[in-house]
């Protein structure tokens, strides 16, 4: 059994603001293979983004971190400001949502390339620039030459996320995490980013985490999937585990709000009530005042991670069978 | 980027001619220049002769405008006291104010922008909350306060420094310092926002996702985008170089631009002040031109290259 | 039977300047250009596209909110007054919108329930002691409780606002509702409790909705009737289910392609169409067919006669010249 290239455990992030600790991120345990596809799916206040973002310690010194982050057996929590800045860029690469403002506006697009170019391969001058080339010509963009010598506000959203792609293949990471990295962009453009995304990792076999709020983005473009809710993992599977049979009342609930383009239009199942914000997450099972099959030991102790089926794992006190959805009961009323 | 040069020509003009119209309509209607430079008990005929020898029996139009025909051809009167070309007395007394604002200005860029970045990258801790307590004493006290604070504390009980006149090097050390101290606070305040502003950019974040080091994101990532706003506030600064001296001036007894004008206005020695106001407008204009252009080379945004899509 | 609201050939456009400088030169920027449809009582039309084509102005103009370059709108089979005059105001009772951001739509320092009962205060419908009578029943119709009434935005969430906006919306019993990205900015699982009460209220109070949105899947389930927008046209209309499961304009068939399914069900497997490039701007709309630099199907008509709305056998209107074309059909 191949070890992990990432393993995420015990790892925690709280806010300090004023008198008040509020934890945003609990997770038990998560791991990601080398090559591999993991989809991060959550709401807001899930910490979806917050725990890639602690990770790769680019939180505020507000926040503290616990726990163990190890990439190859590195531990990056508590790291020294040098091993962190060592592993950016170089071992996990990170893409944001909104991609023009990622771009630092006074500087040309090739200088940035090049930074990136110069800090982690050592090229420098025309080896850079020709480096940079290929790099642009490898996430599609066209006409890379002129490119190179424009600035971010010069280009589009998608040509810049393109752009941002670039950069984070330069230092030839191990992992690419991409948080929300379509989110901004129109429909068809973000249907093309998608592609682009999927063909890198066929060519290099980078492995990506990939970080949305849409389960039919996440769906389509990896191989296993992370449900995140106020925190905490509550579910994971493959992808054709969890939206087939996804066993989790949250996982069920979000599946059954989606309205589908195809198929009979059907009453969306909502949810009710409001997703907790951090600080303010109920005791025991964060879910439990919006799940319809709770029971009382859900709002006193904070449920255990059982496997349900090969590489299916939920976070419930409730063994609900697959195919079973929680919200077709009477009590699931809006 | 010619065009642009032009407009902004043409507005400089129009703003230096409508400060020296209202410069001329205020100094008119403000008191009889006649009455105040000869005394009050002279005959009315000497006062009359006055008036004619002056102009200032003519009408307000008429005046006006010979006054802005003259103007063009740099000749922009007399002074009512000792006859001599109001452009020249102005002019020698320049150099004076610039001995005092130049130095104070390099105090003010050199002491405060790196206060403020400092205080900006470590917010929230004591040196930051030190650095802002300081800066905010440092504006809000008047400079004639300041002034008088620092020649008792100097000059009177130290007596370690003059506490007026121009005579040597040492007797600038006082006003400059009084100079430098409120616009130092300023500028520490301003770039500190300026900064924090600039920090919480997504960029920077994504800069540092990148493996940027700390040190060279706020260097090469964060600084050039915070110099922007910074240099309005230097372009107000440098515009103040020739008259922001006046009560400094006055307090410390010193011979420039600043004082000139005082004088000048408690005698309505019109031509001098008129003189004056020009001198400094024409300067503000300036430097205020000199930091659009600055905005264009720093901000690639203002300079009008058009998204190009595809 | 007349149509609730009638927009016909709507135009708008804008001068802007495309350098810098007070020499710059000038372009025009059509945000609508040329959008005719119609909207029957209690019946919903659902109106896509990407950003920069036009959505969030019909919506404008569809309620006299700004005025159109040329074209004009029919409310209830007579003329919209010009926007700002005392009869436009008084058809504000009839005709309201929802935004996209609830916390901006809402003033920070007044409680929710004053923001409610506003709309009876501007227009005298009902006398003021039956005013919040009248709130409570509204507020209980979209599902918020009676204490909230003295709550200030900031104190209720993303969700809870965009019911006091609905609620304020429906205070004068209005026959239409245009919905300007009402959910986008809400989560999933609000987002779901939101379109539940919006086909509630329709299903209850038989309101008719224009509903704007980027986003195809909730489009499809509150709409009856659905047009696609391109850089200010319509090029595809036609009833909601049949337009997304069978789209016949080559732009729709890509917008429908990109959306990405969570495969759940028995989906059969979606034609797959990319469009390559970026769409272009409103200020340089193409010759032609506005499409045809991006369309994998372009011919040299697409390039030089703009095609007009054709209505095809089944009802589904599509604007483009090469719709009658079986081969073109099959995926690219």
């Amino acid at each position: 059994m191949v070890a992990p290239l990432m393993v995420l455990r015990n790892l925690t992030v709280d806010f300090h603001n004023q008198e008040r600790v509020s934890r945003a991120v609990d997770i038990a345990e998560l791991e990601i293979g080398a090559g591999e596809a993991v989809g991060v799916v959550g709401e807001s206040g899930s910490g979806k983004s917050v725990t890639w973002l602690a990770a790769l310690g680019l939180l505020p010194t507000r926040a503290r971190v616990g726990g163990s982050v190890r990439i190859d057996g590195q531990e990056l929590v508590g790291a020294s400001a040098d091993t962190l800045e060592r592993i950016r860029g170089k071992r996990i690469a990170m893409i944001f949502q909104d991609p023009s403002s990622c771009l630092n506006p006074v500087h040309r697009i090739g200088w940035q390339l090049g930074e990136a170019l110069g800090l982690h391969r050592g090229l420098e001058g025309a080896a850079a620039q020709e480096e940079a080339l290929r790099l642009l010509d490898q996430v599609g963009i066209a006409d890379a030459r002129r490119r190179l010598s424009d600035y971010p506000h010069q280009l589009s959203g998608g040509l810049n996320q393109r752009v941002m792609i670039a950069m984070a293949l330069a230092g030839q990471p191990d992992l690419l995490v991409a948080d929300e990295p379509t989110t901004a962009l129109d429909a068809t453009i973000q249907a093309q980013i998608l592609v682009l995304l999927r063909a890198i990792r066929r060519d290099t076999g980078m492995a990506l985490v990939l970080i949305s709020h849409d389960l039919g983005v996440v769906a389509e473009n990896v191989d296993r999937v992370a449900v995140m809710y106020a925190g905490r993992l509550v579910e994971e599977a493959m992808g054709a585990d969890l939206f087939g049979g996804a066993r989790h009342p949250y996982t069920q609930g979000l599946l059954a709000a989606l309205p589908a383009l195809t198929g009979p239009r059907q009453r969306l199942t909502a949810i009710p009530g409001t997703v907790p914000e951090p600080g303010n997450f109920p005791a025991g099972c964060r879910f439990a005042p919006r799940c319809p099959a709770v029971e009382p030991r859900c709002a006193v102790q904070p449920p255990p991670c059982r496997h349900v089926g090969l590489l299916h794992r939920t976070t419930c006190h409730r063994e609900i069978a697959a195919g079973a959805s929680v919200w077709a009961l009477p009590q699931a009323a809006e | 980027m010619l065009m642009f040069a032009v407009s902004r020509l043409l507005r400089a003009g129009l703003t230096i001619l409508f400060v020296m119209t209202f410069a001329f309509v205020v100094l008119r209607l403000s008191g009889d220049p006649a009455l105040l430079i000869m005394s009050v008990d002279a005959p009315p005929e000497a006062i009359q002769a006055f008036r004619k020898a002056w102009g200032l029996d003519r009408s307000l139009w008429e005046q006006y405008f010979a006054y802005i025909g003259h103007a063009t051809t740099g000749d922009f009167g007399k002074s009512m006291r000792d006859g001599r070309p109001a452009i020249e007395l102005v002019m020698e007394r320049v150099p004076a104010t610039l001995v005092l604002t130049l130095p104070a200005l390099a105090l003010k860029v050199g002491i405060g922008i790196p206060a403020g970045i400092y205080a900006a990258l470590h917010r929230n801790t004591f040196a930051d909350r030190l650095t802002m307590a300081v800066s905010v004493a440092g504006f809000t006290m008047p400079s004639f306060v300041l002034a008088l604070v620092l020649v008792l504390i100097f000059a009177v009980t130290l007596g370690w420094l003059p506490a007026s006149g121009a005579d040597s090097p040492v007797h600038a050390i006082l006003p400059i310092v009084t100079l430098g101290t409120a616009g130092a606070a300023i500028m520490a305040r301003f770039t500190r926002s300026a900064m924090l502003e600039v920090l919480g950019q997504p960029y920077i974040r994504a800069a540092s996702a990148k493996g940027v080091t700390w040190p060279r994101v706020v260097a090469r990532h964060a600084l050039p985008n915070a110099a922007i706003p910074t240099v309005t506030i230097i372009g107000f600064m440098i515009g103040s170089l020739v008259a922001g001296a006046v009560v400094v001036e006055t307090v410390f007894a010193w011979p420039g631009v600043g004082r000139l004008l005082v004088l000048a206005v408690a005698n309505r020695d019109l031509s001098v002040v008129q003189a004056i106001l020009m001198v400094i407008a024409a300067w503000m204009v300036s430097a205020n031109l000199a930091v659009d252009l600055a905005y264009g080379w720093l901000d690639p945004r203002v300079r009008g290259i058009a998204a190009s899509g595809h | 039977m007349t149509a609730l609201l009638e927009a016909i050939d709507l135009r708008r456009e804008y001068r802007v300047h495309t350098g810098r400088g007070p020499f710059a030169a000038k372009g025009v920027l059509r945000a609508v250009d040329g959008v005719s449809f119609e909207i029957e009582a209690g019946r919903t039309l659902g109106l896509v596209g990407e950003s920069g084509c036009g959505k969030s102005t019909t919506g404008k103009l569809a309620l006299g909110l700004i005025a159109p370059t040329s074209g004009s709108v029919r409310y209830g089979g007579a003329a919209m007054p010009p926007g700002g005059s005392t009869s436009w105001r008084e058809l504000r009772r009839k005709m309201q919108m929802v935004f996209q951001d609830p916390l901006g739509a809402l003033d920070r320092r007044l409680p929710v329930g004053v923001q409610i009962i506003e709309p009876l205060v501007i227009h005298g419908t009902l006398p003021p002691n039956e005013h919040r009578e009248r709130a409570r029943a509204v507020m209980d119709a979209v599902g918020l409780l009676p204490h909230q009434f003295d709550r200030y935005p900031h104190e209720l969430s993303g969700g809870q606002r965009q019911r006091v906006v609905l609620a304020r919306a429906l205070m004068t019993e209005p026959n239409l509702l245009v919905c300007d990205e009402p959910i986008s900015a809400l989560d999933v699982s609000i987002q779901a409790q939101v379109v539940n009460l919006l086909l509630d209220l329709q299903d209850r109070l038989g309101i008719a909705y224009l509903f704007i949105s980027h986003d195809l899947r909730v489009v499809r389930q509150v709409s009856h009737d659905v047009a696609v927008m391109y850089l200010g046209r319509i090029v595809e209309r036609g009833e909601a289910e049949s337009l997304f499961a069978a789209p016949a304009h080559p732009y729709t068939r890509a917008l429908v392609s990109a959306i990405p399914v969570t495969g759940r069900g028995a989906a059969p497997r979606r034609e797959q169409l990319l469009l390559q490039g970026d769409p272009p701007s409103p200020v340089d709309v193409p010759a032609g067919c506005a499409f045809h630099p991006r369309c994998p199907f372009a011919a040299a008509q697409c390039r030089s006669e703009p095609p007009s709305l054709e209505v095809l056998p089944d009802g589904r209107q599509v604007a483009c010249h090469r719709v009658n074309e079986p081969a073109l059909r099959v995926a690219a």
